[in-house]
Order: structure tokens, then C-alpha cells, then sequence
């Protein structure tokens, strides 16, 4: 009997010996992995996503802490206290127990996302059964609907979705870190035993705008749209001398901290996005091709009476017979028979060559989602109509930055820089020699000529400064023609003229109340966001301050 | 064939041997015990550090948004011009200092 009991003493010592020392099967490693997939478990730490930021430092998006509350459903519905649950949560208790219905089956739910943590903890400070705090991100916009178009928005998980949190989501984002918690019977953490990997922030992301020159435009594009009742408008500056934008806003606008009243169509960022057909503003282009074929100076004079001319079997008019006027004046009056005179002695692609060269038809690469690229379309064989209808900026389209690109390339001596919404360092500005500078000089000064007394731009003067720029009023092309009652009001200037740092485009869409010219509409905004900008930039008046004091 | 004193010292050998293996592992155990629980010491500071960094993250968050609330461009706008009639200077106003 005695040797039985030792024998199964011995036995049960060996299997002692065999779970907890031995490696065998089913022993020891086995044993405490079964165990710990009982109650380990691996938690996400949320990761910090980079700030965005304008070029002077000020925050345009930042990740605030916030608190998600979740539930297990099963624990929260056989509690009987889902009725205090909801008073806390400010829910309708009816709405609460449907969702707990839905959720029935699982072991988990969200009762309320990104709460205030100071709400969030409130609640849990109610220590409802089988409710829990998890602490996550959300993005935040402190400068609001002003730079909304361009810094775009993330989700509700802090992706990246419009605009530039999208562009650069892989930049921005951090990556999540991982830690192992102990979790109880009813799945609630009850320890965290340690980090498997520690969470990394997102890197910081510097734009290329100014904040305050993009409250500025921003002030004066929506004082416009409410002045003229139009539909849209953009507003682009950039600084010629890197090709960064500087300020870039839209109509119709929307705040990114509050999306539930969001329409379609609001968060487009219209001034790089929507292609429009530039109209006359293209006309000093196609003076800079005629320059440099060489068989035009700005004095060449053009005989453009009677004031109106055929072209295949289409009558092209200038509002009152100009007479005879040399190459500055027909940019300055921007007369359609000058133009049309002067394109027909050019080679057949020479314009469609100087609006290449001008980066127009080509994407700007800003890398901006659906950044558009407009349509330069190319011809082998070239009808008269289709070069003069080119030259006065038809049948073809830009968007608003590529406008103020091609106006850069004139300001900066014929230089030419890729845009960028990023801020730049001084080596990190690309340039380009597409034109010569004599000549390019030579445009600018016509463009000057514009907001002179008897130009077309002269709303655009700015006091204290000199400033150059072309109107266009476009007729918006609807169904298998242009629409006689629906316009774009167009101004692209640079200031100052004695050394050129700013060009600024205002795009009006379809300006009501019968005032729908590009000079009457578009050119005063120019001269007001530029006033200002000039002045936040420091910039000093021109020596002949005389020539601009309106 | 090994002499009587020969084996005594071998044995006393082992015993040493034996003596020091024992004593290391003893104190490697008491090493072990006392790494975790510096280890565990450790996760509890970052815990703590790290909770104290996300309250910072709550407050900041809190002070931004009240900051982006009162310093907006159009208040501030709105003050100066109204309650402290500033304006912006005119080209008259403006002198110029050529050096």
C-alpha cells in the first residue's frame, strides 16, 4: 500500500517536473502562452500628428487631446443603468438603448467620440459599469475658414482627407506605438505591464502662406463677393522672386472645425483646382511672343480702325475706334483689333510657344490634390481664327496660380520658378531663364502703362507705389458657346514696379448688379490686398510715389 | 593512481566550485528581482511622465484655442480701429528715409 502511494507521489512529482521545469509538448512555454492570451493584451498608443504651420510659425493645424468614451455593451446593458448613462451623456435614453440593441452581440462600442477631456472625464468620474476613457487625437484649425482650402482636414481617425493634411499625410502622420495591458474578466484594463514600442510623432510641416496677408485677402475677396454678388472668387499672391504663395483663398469658404453643415463644392480649393479661360489678361503673353519675334517694339504703331475687324467670318470689335496706336497703348486699352492685327503677322506657333514657355497647359506640381494643369491644346496647322482667338487668351484655360505664375515670369526678368506651398529655403529655389529679361521689362512697363490715367486698370493703382497689371472680363462658355449675361471679372497685377516682389490674381465669378468688368470688379480687390501686403512686408514706396497717389 | 591528499584537495575543488556557482546564481536571482522592479519602477515614471505630458498636451490645446479665440485677426482689427481709434497711415503719412 505504502509503495502504492509513493509511486503516484512520484508520478505527480514528474508531472510537476515535466509542466513546469521540462520542455516538453504541452509543458512549461505552452502552458503560460495560453495564459496570457487570457488576459494580455496589446493596446495602440496614439501618436501625435505634425503641425502645420504658416511661414512666420503661426499654427494652422494642431492635434488637441481628446477623450473617447466606449462601452461594452454587454457589461452596460445588464447594468440597468443606461437611463443615468444617458442624462450624463446628454442623449435621449431611448437613443442609447437602440444603440445598445445594435451593439447587442459585441464586446465593444463607442458611446460619444472626441469629447472635451474635461466632459469625458465627468462622465467617468460616474464609474458607469463597463464604461471606459480612450484618450485619442483630433485635429483642430485655429486660423479657421482663412486657410481652410489650402491645410485641408483629416477624419475622424487622423487621416489626412482634402488638401494638404492629405498631400502630406505620410509626413504628418506619426506612427503608433504599441503596449501590453492586463485586461480583467470583463475586458477592462487593469494594468499596463509595459511598452512594446514607443509611439513617434509626425513631423512639423512649414506652408509658404502668411497668415496675415491671407486674412487680408481673405477680408477683401468676401467684401467683393458680398459688394458684387457673385458666385466665387480666388485670390492668389505669390513672391516672384521663389514662386512661393504667399496668399490663397477662395469663395464660397467653410469652417474646418465644424463640418456638419458642409456643402459640396466649399472645401474645393478653386484657385488651384478650377480651370477658367484667362481672356485678355493673356494678351500681354502674346505681346512678349510678338516683341520677341522681333518685328515689333513697343512703339510700332498699329492702325486699328475702324475699330473692328474680320477674321474668317467672325467680326472681332474694340468698344471705340482707337485709331492709330503703338503696342504699349494697345496693351493699356487692351484693343482686340490690335491684337488681331498684330498676331497675324506673327509665325503661326509663336504664342502658343510663349504660353509653354509660360508653364501654362502644364501641372504646376505644387503636388496639391487634384491640383488641375488647365489645356494648352496644341495644332500642327493653325486657322487665323484660332491664333487670334488663342493670343486674346480663348480656347484655352488656367487656373488662377498658374495665371500668377506666368505673371511672375514677367515681373522677375523672365525668370521663371515652380510654385510652392511650402516655405523655401534660399538653395531651394529653382529657376528658369524662359524669356529675355530686356523684353520682359519692355511688357512690364506696357502693364504699368495699363493703370495709368486712361488704362483699364487704373482701380488697381495703390497710393504710394507703382503697380502694373491687365484686366480681363471673360465670357463664361456655356452649352456649344459663350453666355452673354455670365462673366469672370479678372485682374493679374505686380507691385511695386521699380523692383518687383508680389504678383496677386483676383478671380470674380460671375459678378451680378450689371458690373462685371474686370477693371470695375476685380482691379480695386488687387489694389486694397495689395496696399496691405505691401505694407506687412515692409516694403518701401517707390521713389516716384507721385506716379501712384490716386 | 591519485594519493589520500591528492582526492581531499580535488574534492575541496568541486566544493568551491560549487560554493561560488550557488552564490552567483543566488545573487543573480536577487538581480533579477531587484532589475524588474526598477524595470517596473521605471514604466510607473514614464506612465506618470507621460500622463503629465498629456495633461500639458489638454492645457495648451485649451490656451490655443482661447488665443486663436481672442487674438483673431478681425478682433483684433475691430479693437484697434474702434476702441483705440488707430488707423492705417496714408502714402501722405509716410516718410520716406533714403540712405
Amino acid at each position: 500500500m505504502a509503495t502504492i502511494i509513493a509511486l503516484l507521489f512520484m508520478l505527480l512529482l514528474w508531472r510537476v517536473v515535466s509542466l513546469q521545469v521540462l520542455d516538453t509538448d504541452r509543458g512549461y512555454e505552452f502552458l503560460q502562452g495560453q495564459g496570457e492570451a487570457r488576459f494580455v493584451r496589446t493596446a495602440v498608443i496614439p501618436a501625435y500628428r505634425g503641425v502645420i504651420s504658416d511661414r512666420r510659425g503661426e499654427t494652422l493645424a494642431v492635434s488637441t487631446p481628446v477623450i473617447s468614451l466606449t462601452a461594452n455593451p454587454q457589461v452596460l446593458a445588464s447594468s440597468g443603468q443606461t437611463a443615468r448613462l444617458a442624462r450624463a451623456l446628454k442623449m435621449k435614453p431611448a437613443v442609447l438603448e437602440r444603440r445598445l440593441e445594435r451593439y447587442q452581440g459585441r464586446q465593444f462600442m463607442y458611446l460619444k467620440r472626441h469629447m472635451a477631456p474635461a466632459d469625458a472625464r465627468a462622465v467617468l468620474q460616474l464609474q458607469f459599469p463597463g464604461v471606459r476613457g480612450e484618450q485619442e487625437y483630433q485635429r483642430y484649425y485655429p486660423a479657421g475658414e482663412i486657410a481652410a482650402h489650402l491645410v485641408g482636414f483629416t477624419n475622424v481617425d487622423d487621416r489626412g482627407i482634402e488638401g494638404l493634411e492629405l498631400a502630406y499625410d505620410d509626413w504628418l502622420r506619426g506612427s503608433p506605438g504599441r503596449k501590453q495591458v492586463i485586461k480583467d474578466l470583463y475586458g477592462e484594463v487593469v494594468r499596463d505591464i509595459g511598452e512594446l514600442e514607443p509611439a513617434r510623432s509626425g513631423k512639423d510641416l512649414s506652408l509658404s502662406i502668411d497668415l496675415r496677408l491671407q486674412y487680408l485677402a481673405h477680408r477683401e475677396l468676401q467684401r467683393a463677393i458680398a459688394l458684387t454678388g457673385a458666385e466665387s472668387g480666388s485670390v492668389v499672391t505669390i513672391d516672384i522672386r521663389t514662386g512661393e504663395v504667399l496668399a490663397m483663398v477662395n469663395h464660397p469658404v467653410y469652417n474646418p472645425n465644424n463640418r456638419k453643415n458642409l456643402k459640396p463644392g466649399q472645401t474645393r480649393n478653386r484657385a488651384l483646382v478650377d480651370n477658367f479661360e484667362p481672356g485678355s489678361t493673356m494678351k500681354p503673353l502674346a505681346v512678349l511672343a510678338a516683341l520677341e519675334s522681333g518685328l515689333f517694339t513697343p512703339q510700332t504703331l498699329i492702325d486699328t480702325s475702324p475699330g473692328r475687324i474680320k477674321v474668317g467670318r467672325k467680326v472681332l470689335l474694340d468698344p471705340v475706334n482707337y485709331g492709330e496706336i503703338d503696342l504699349s497703348k494697345v496693351v493699356a486699352k487692351s484693343s482686340q483689333v490690335g491684337i488681331v492685327k498684330m498676331t497675324l503677322q506673327l509665325d503661326e506657333q509663336a504664342v502658343w510657344q510663349m504660353f509653354k514657355q509660360f508653364g501654362l497647359g502644364q501641372s504646376p506640381g505644387t503636388g496639391f490634390p487634384g491640383e488641375a494643369a488647365g489645356l494648352l491644346p496644341y495644332r500642327a496647322k493653325w486657322l487665323p481664327i484660332e491664333r487670334v482667338t488663342l493670343a486674346y487668351g480663348y480656347g484655352l484655360t488656367a487656373t488662377p496660380l498658374q495665371l500668377a505664375l506666368a505673371y511672375s515670369v514677367l515681373a522677375d526678368r523672365g525668370l521663371r520658378h515652380p510654385a510652392s506651398l511650402l516655405r523655401l529655403d534660399a538653395d531651394e529655389v529653382l529657376t528658369e531663364q524662359v524669356v529675355d529679361p530686356r523684353l520682359a521689362r519692355q511688357v512690364l512697363q506696357m502693364l504699368e502703362g495699363a493703370t495709368a490715367d486712361t488704362g483699364t486698370a487704373r482701380r488697381a493703382r495703390v497710393a504710394g507705389f507703382r503697380v502694373a497689371g491687365k484686366t480681363g472680363t471673360a465670357h463664361k462658355a456655356n452649352h456649344g458657346g459663350y453666355a452673354d449675361d455670365r462673366y469672370l471679372a479678372l485682374f493679374a497685377g505686380i507691385a511695386p514696379v521699380s523692383n518687383p516682389r508680389l504678383v496677386t490674381v483676383v478671380l470674380i465669378n460671375e459678378p451680378q448688379r450689371n458690373r462685371y468688368h474686370g477693371g470695375e470688379v476685380a482691379a480695386p480687390v488687387f489694389s486694397r490686398i495689395t496696399a496691405g501686403a505691401l505694407r506687412l512686408l515692409n516694403i518701401a514706396p517707390d521713389r516716384r510715389a507721385d506716379a501712384g497717389a490716386a | 593512481m591519485t594519493s589520500q591528499p591528492q582526492q581531499a584537495r580535488a574534492r575541496f575543488h568541486w566544493l568551491g566550485i560549487n560554493a561560488l556557482l550557488t552564490l552567483a546564481v543566488v545573487l543573480s536571482a536577487v538581480a533579477v528581482v531587484g532589475t524588474s522592479h526598477k524595470c517596473r519602477q521605471s514604466y510607473a515614471r514614464l506612465q506618470k511622465l507621460q500622463s503629465a505630458q498629456w495633461d500639458m498636451q489638454e492645457n495648451w490645446s485649451r490656451l490655443l484655442l482661447q488665443e486663436s479665440a481672442l487674438a483673431t485677426h478681425y478682433r483684433v482689427e475691430q479693437a484697434a480701429e474702434q476702441r483705440l481709434q488707430m488707423r492705417i497711415p496714408t502714402a501722405a503719412d509716410i516718410r520716406l528715409l533714403l540712405r
